[in-house]
């Protein structure tokens, strides 16, 4: 008896499927970008594109440019053996929240300020002579 | 078989020795050679519609020819892609080793069908199993009485060592694994923790004396 444990996604979102319009090439028909698949998580897709000919800086930033339209960071790996480029598109990396970071220097200061304060206290009164 | 102009006798050698060794096991007569030699210093070979294969018997082309970099297994394809430095260029470059990454399970995998005694073991090897690509891929698992058997398809393309590592790690709990080329899938057995042990993976280590 088998059970599923997970089946890959394959239906493409919207994302996906406005990044494949925008990096098709009408002046290049033979060029074919495909749906890879989902990251583990859901954290980003990969798409492949077939069929090249030649590939420049230019195609590349214009590719950059429409995946971080989507809100998204691209990147791009280029196979030379089999001719084919695969463009990781992942979500970029959350901030980290600052609000912490000040919740732990509000109480280090407070406890740096009540140290100071007993220190203070417990120190024998000052004589003047 | 035809010898390719692009390498050297010993790496020509190579490439008949696991065509052979291949050849030898069932299911091997609609396999393909490709051969790519137009780089300097490496070459691969691509084997098409490879047969049924274990671990072990993807281990033992390194074993003959030290100049192997990386064996990958492309399922969806049925190819094994062998990289090798071509003669006298391997021996100026130290080989890496492959570490192996756990990426957490996520919530949407149903593993309600491994029995609670079973869960921590089987739940590591999923994890190692995913840091194996960082691509979704499809996986069962199988109920047998005295194992269980996961069965991995549509997975991307992966290196073979990461497999040896990760059976390595789970010597006393990973049985088999097996590259099932004809169907697209990677079959891996795990033992039941309430059955007892007959053998394990072992990977010996030589120890070197230098002497002078």
């Amino acid at each position: 008896m088998s059970k599923s444990v997970f089946n890959r996604r394959l239906k493409k979102n919207k994302a996906v499927d406005e990044i494949i319009h925008g990096i098709n090439d009408t002046d290049n028909p033979d060029m074919d970008v495909s749906f890879k698949g989902y990251m583990h998580g859901g954290e980003g897709f990969k798409l492949q594109v077939n069929n090249l000919e030649t590939i420049t800086d230019y195609t590349l930033s214009i590719w950059r440019n429409i995946v971080e339209g989507q809100g998204l960071r691209p990147r791009i790996a280029t196979n030379m053996m089999n001719g084919t480029v695969d463009i990781s598109c992942t979500p970029p990396e959350k901030r980290r929240n600052r609000c912490k970071y000040i919740n732990s220097m509000v109480y280090l200061s407070t406890t740096a300020f009540f140290i100071y304060y007993l220190w203070k206290r417990h120190l024998p009164p000052h004589t003047s002579i | 078989m035809k010898r390719h102009k692009g390498l050297h006798d010993n790496d020509s050698r190579f490439v008949e020795e696991v065509i052979k060794v291949i050849s030898s096991l069932d299911g091997s007569s609609t396999m393909k050679l490709r051969v790519y030699s137009k780089f300097p210093t490496k070459f691969s070979m691509i084997l098409c519609n490879p047969p049924k294969m274990t671990l072990n018997d993807i281990s033992q082309i390194p074993m003959m020819n030290n100049n192997v970099i990386s064996i990958q297994i492309d399922l969806n394809t049925s190819e094994i892609k062998i990289d090798a430095y071509k003669h006298k260029e391997g021996t100026k470059k130290r080989k890496r080793d492959i570490d192996l990454d756990e990426n957490d399970i996520p919530i949407n995998y149903d593993l309600t069908m491994v029995d609670t005694i079973d869960k921590q073991h089987v739940r590591g090897i999923f994890r190692n199993v995913l840091g194996m690509t960082f691509m979704e891929f499809n996986s069962e698992i199988t109920l047998h009485a005295t194992h269980y058997i996961l069965r991995i398809t549509d997975i991307e393309l992966f290196d073979s060592a990461y497999v040896k590592e990760l059976m390595e790690k789970y010597r006393a709990f990973i049985a088999k694994i097996v590259y099932d080329f004809p169907r697209k899938s990677m079959d891996i057995k795990i033992r039941r923790n309430d059955v007892p042990i007959f053998n394990i993976q072992t990977k010996k280590r030589k120890k070197l004396k230098l002497t002078h």
